[in-house]
Order: C-alpha cells, then sequence, then structure tokens
C-alpha cells in the first residue's frame, strides 16, 4: 500500500507577450492532475462559456490533465466551444495530443547526469554576423529569456565554429528569428548558413553562475557583456578571467564589484579596462580554447546600511550559492498557442488560474 | 531486519544526494578550463598531460595548498612514488583517457596503499583523481556535440558545505499507530537535512572540462 501523500498548490500565471510559448510552474512536487482556467478569456466572452466564443478567436477557458491520461491518448482535455473546433493543435473532441501539460523535473539529479539538461536538436537556419546575432530558425517556439545551446554540425570549418556549446539567453525578435548577445560582426565569425541548436531544458540548480563572456568593453568603466542572463546583483563581487587568446590579457583575473546591471551586462566600476587591448573572439584556427568566464566570489551584496540591533547577526552569506530548480508542470505550446478562428488557443499575456494536486503515490 | 535494511539504503541516498547536490553546485559555479591539448578535434578535446599540467601551474599561481601528502617510493617492483596533490573528481566514461594520459600511475602502484580511498584510480604529476559513475557531465556541450565531462580539480579549503544547526541530517523513524493510523497499517522511514554548499574561493578549483578520446 502506498504512503499517504497529498499535496495541492495554486496560483496565476500570465500567458507569454509572444505566442506560442511555453512555460515551467513552480509546485515545490511533481504532481499527478493539473486544472487550468483562463481567467482573461471567460472575462471577455460574451454571453459565457462554453457555447459561444467571443468575436472570430476560439479561446480555450479551461485544460485538464492527469497523469493516467497516458501519453499515448491524451496529454490534456481541452474545453473548447461545442467542441468545434477541428484545427490544430486540438485534434477532435477538445484533446490535445502533445505539448500540452506535462510534469516538470527541474531536480534531475540522475546518476552520469550533471544539474542540466536540453530538449531535441533543432536545425535551424542562419546565424548572422551583427551585433546582436540573429539566429534564424523556423517555427523556433522559443520564448525571450530562454536558453539555448548552439551546437555542431557546423556547415563549414569556418562557420562559427566558435560558439559550438556556449549556451546563449534569446530575445525572440518574430516568430522564426531570435537575438543572441554578441557581436560577431567581427573579423573571426564567418557568417553560418545551418546553425543547430537545442533549448536548455533544466539550467544549473545554483545561483549565482560561472557565466560566458561575450563582450568587453575598451572603456571606463568595464562593461562585460555575459552569454546568458547573469542573475547578478549590484553589489556583488566577480572575477574575470579572459585567455589570452581572447587579446584583452589585462583583464584577466581582475575582480571588483559590480555597479550597475542589466540581464546580460554588468558594469565593473572600479575597473578602467580603457587602456586595455581590445577583446576579440578567436578565429576558429584558435580552436579550441577556454572561453573567457566570470565567476562570483564573495558572499554577495553586503547592505550600505547597518541597524546597530542586527550587528551581530548580519547574515554575510545572504548570497551564498542558493539552488534554484525546482518541481512542478510544464504548460506547451499547444496549449499557449495564439487563438485564431481555427485554433483553439490563448490570447498573449492572458491570466490563467492553475490548481494542482498530488495524490498518493 | 527490513527496517534495518532500509535504514541502510535511507543512509546511501542520502549521501548521494549530498554528494550530487555538491557536484551540481561546482558544475555551476565553478571558474573552467577546456582541456585543450589533446587530438579529437573537439573543444574540448580529451584530456592530455599538458592540461593537468596547467591545471596544476594555475592553481599553485593562486596560491592554493594542495590536498594530499606526497607517499614515498619504497622497493616494490612496479611502484613509483606519488608527488603530494589536488584531488580532481571525475566521471567513470574517461578513465581511459587518464589512464592514456603521460605519468599515469595507477592506484595499485602506489608504493603504499594506506591512504588511497576506495573511489581513487590513480595520480598524474600532482593531481589524484577519484571516479564516479554519478561524477559531472555536461550532455551534447561540446564543438561537435559531445558529452563534456568535468573533472573538478581543487585544493584545500576551496569549497565548503555550510550546515544548519537546526537542520543537520537526521533519520526519522514513526512507528505505526499513529493518531491518523488507528488500523496500524503504515510506518515512515526518511532522512531530512539542509545545506548550502558553496565556493569558498574560486581560485582554489577549476572545472577541467574534457571530451572523451
Amino acid at each position: 500500500m502506498p504512503f499517504a501523500e497529498h499535496y495541492m498548490v495554486q496560483g496565476t500565471f500570465t500567458a507569454p507577450a509572444t505566442l506560442p510559448g511555453a512555460l515551467n510552474i513552480n509546485c515545490g512536487f511533481i504532481p499527478t492532475k493539473v486544472q487550468l482556467i483562463n481567467r482573461s478569456a471567460i472575462a471577455s466572452m460574451t454571453g459565457g462559456p462554453p457555447a459561444l466564443n467571443p468575436g472570430t478567436n476560439y479561446l480555450g477557458f479551461q485544460w485538464d490533465w492527469n497523469t493516467d491520461f497516458g501519453s499515448t491518448v491524451t496529454s490534456v482535455l481541452a474545453m473548447a466551444p461545442n467542441n468545434a473546433v477541428a484545427a490544430v493543435p486540438v485534434v477532435s473532441n477538445g484533446f490535445i495530443s502533445s505539448n500540452g501539460i506535462s510534469p516538470y523535473n527541474g531536480q534531475n539529479a540522475a546518476p552520469g547526469i550533471n544539474s542540466i539538461s536540453l530538449g531535441a536538436t533543432v536545425t535551424g537556419g542562419a546565424l548572422s554576423k551583427a551585433n546582436p546575432a540573429q539566429l534564424t530558425s523556423t517555427a523556433h517556439g522559443l520564448q525571450t529569456g530562454d536558453q539555448i545551446m548552439i551546437t555542431g554540425p557546423f556547415t563549414a570549418a569556418t562557420a562559427m565554429n566558435q560558439l559550438g556549446g556556449i549556451i546563449f539567453t534569446v530575445t525572440v525578435t518574430g516568430a522564426n528569428t531570435v537575438t543572441i548577445p554578441i557581436n560577431t560582426n567581427t573579423a573571426n565569425f564567418t557568417a553560418t548558413t545551418v546553425t543547430t541548436w537545442r533549448k536548455v531544458l533544466t539550467p544549473p540548480y545554483y545561483y549565482p553562475r560561472n557565466a560566458v563572456i561575450t563582450g568587453i568593453t575598451a572603456a571606463n568603466p568595464m562593461v562585460v557583456t555575459t552569454s546568458t542572463n547573469h542573475g547578478y546583483t549590484v553589489g556583488q563581487q566577480v572575477r574575470i578571467r579572459v585567455p589570452s587568446a581572447f587579446g584583452m590579457v589585462q583583464a584577466n583575473n581582475l575582480q571588483g564589484v559590480i555597479t550597475a546591471v542589466t540581464s546580460t551586462t554588468f558594469t565593473i566600476g572600479s575597473i578602467d579596462s580603457s587602456a586595455f587591448t581590445a577583446f576579440a573572439w578567436p578565429a576558429v584556427t584558435s580552436l579550441p580554447f577556454t572561453p573567457a568566464t566570470v565567476t562570483p566570489i564573495g558572499s554577495g551584496p553586503i547592505a550600505t546600511t547597518f541597524l546597530p540591533n542586527i550587528q551581530y547577526n548580519y547574515d554575510t552569506l545572504e548570497d551564498a550559492t542558493n539552488n534554484q530548480s525546482f518541481q512542478g508542470f510544464s504548460v506547451g505550446t499547444n496549449i499557449l498557442v495564439a487563438a485564431s478562428s481555427t485554433v483553439l488557443g490563448v490570447t498573449a499575456s492572458d491570466v490563467i488560474s492553475y490548481t494542482a494536486w498530488r495524490g498518493d503515490v | 531486519m527490513v527496517l534495518n535494511q532500509t535504514v541502510s539504503l535511507l543512509a546511501q541516498s542520502m549521501r548521494e544526494t549530498e554528494d550530487e547536490l555538491i557536484r551540481n553546485m561546482l558544475a555551476s559555479t565553478a571558474s573552467v578550463i577546456n582541456c585543450t591539448g589533446g587530438v579529437n578535434g573537439d573543444n574540448p578535446t580529451e584530456l592530455s598531460r599538458s592540461d593537468i599540467d596547467a591545471t596544476i601551474l594555475a592553481l599553485l599561481g593562486n596560491d592554493a595548498m594542495m590536498i594530499s601528502d606526497n607517499i614515498e617510493g619504497t622497493l616494490k617492483f612496479g611502484t613509483a612514488p606519488v608527488r603530494e596533490a589536488f584531488w580532481g573528481m571525475m566521471n567513470t566514461g574517461i578513465l581511459d583517457d587518464l589512464e592514456a594520459v603521460t605519468g599515469f600511475i595507477s592506484q595499485a602502484q602506489y608504493p603504499s596503499n594506506m591512504n588511497v580511498l576506495n573511489a581513487e584510480w590513480g595520480s598524474v604529476s600532482n593531481i589524484r583523481f577519484l571516479y564516479s559513475s554519478r561524477g559531472s557531465t555536461t550532455p551534447t556541450a561540446s564543438l561537435n556535440g559531445n558529452t563534456v565531462y568535468n573533472i573538478f580539480v581543487t585544493g584545500q579549503e576551496a569549497y565548503a558545505i555550510i550546515e544548519l544547526t537546526s537542520a543537520t541530517a537526521s533519520f526519522i523513524y514513526t512507528p505505526p499507530g499513529g493518531p491518523t493510523d488507528p488500523l496500524r497499517r503504515l510506518q515512515l522511514g526518511a532522512y531530512k537535512f539542509a545545506q548550502v554548499p558553496r565556493l569558498l574561493n574560486d581560485a582554489w578549483l577549476f572545472n577541467l572540462r574534457a571530451t572523451h578520446s
């Protein structure tokens, strides 16, 4: 007899601004049943669900998933208006057969596997010489903030091979295009016409993370660009490592405190790099090489004001390495797809309520 | 009897979980050095002597202290003295590449096995290597899409586990017959712990990344 174990959690999330999309929702456990209610859709329906829909778009307003549906039958039951929509993703009678709701385990510390996991290989198109570089990949399905790993094989021995194995955070610029935070409009890069990539499904667990540097300004103060959203904060102390192949050898092993941040850049106010050798990605002929990286050090940002009564209890490890992995469920691209007259979906930024349960296991 | 066996399994599970959390912290936060001295055409390449030397030099250049003392040579056939050493933690998938590195000494060739750990495979120069099938890997992360093996080479005091006083590791056993179990059907054996694995000095530990030959 299984040991009784019951959990329930509920909350809301917002559909991505760019559709189709996918989201992972943190429950703190792996659910066995999930229900989604599209509050925005219900609020907008004239006459109310389920018989009518607002205007010309078929808006889904409820999705249910239960672990015993089984992967071969259906993953999601969507309540469509009169089951009237037959187009993808709704196959028939409201069933969605793939990319619906599924369990998400971001703590996949399986034997022999690191804390990172990747999706299937996608064969995309061109990776441009530009700043930022643009990747073209038909119906990529990515969201701004998603991470991808550029991987081989490359179209030619000279084509952006330097980026093989590096993880980038993408910014979606269209259904078929994204940009990545690197300036490839430099002498040592050659545009590629076919680029393979894999989505990072589970990023490294821990914050603050080591990150690959894609650029460093020769300026005062020094501004560093990272290939992924670094997550660092003002006050964080970091160390820069720049192998000699990248030119700016004066920056190697320097450390400093971050004084300003954007999602993929940070400024180290104490470092004047204006007289440094320019930072430049090495040519393909320099492969193999170690990428330039930044490593968080110290015990994190220190408060600028101290209250006398907390001096002795001050938490000097407030920014200590933090496990940010979680378990929950995924909402896939056949739910978070743009609604139309033929497709049952949602509207961008719809507010969706969820309830997740875990029964006996 | 069953309870004792369960407790034994739980103990193993707890320590393996601790190790995996530390492994994942190191994979997330440690500075990296790509192997570049190999010949397999990938980036990183397979492990080579020049990569091991570069890592040792980097650690020494950062004033990292070695962990283990040297093992003096003795008059035994086929043995060789072992230098004082940093420690490297690696996946079993590239042990053959480690054996092929110039200067490799199997732990069976150590002059004395008094201070050899169960998981020790051997040494090269000033690094002694520990292996595990759960050693860190990053799938398809090389230039050519091959698995990257993360070898964490560490000196003394490079990282630590901060345990919380109120949440030190503990075993829990609840016998049948609790308030919600009047028929005495359910019992519980479990463990819980809380910890924060943390790099103490990033200059004293490197993630030496390699692919298979």
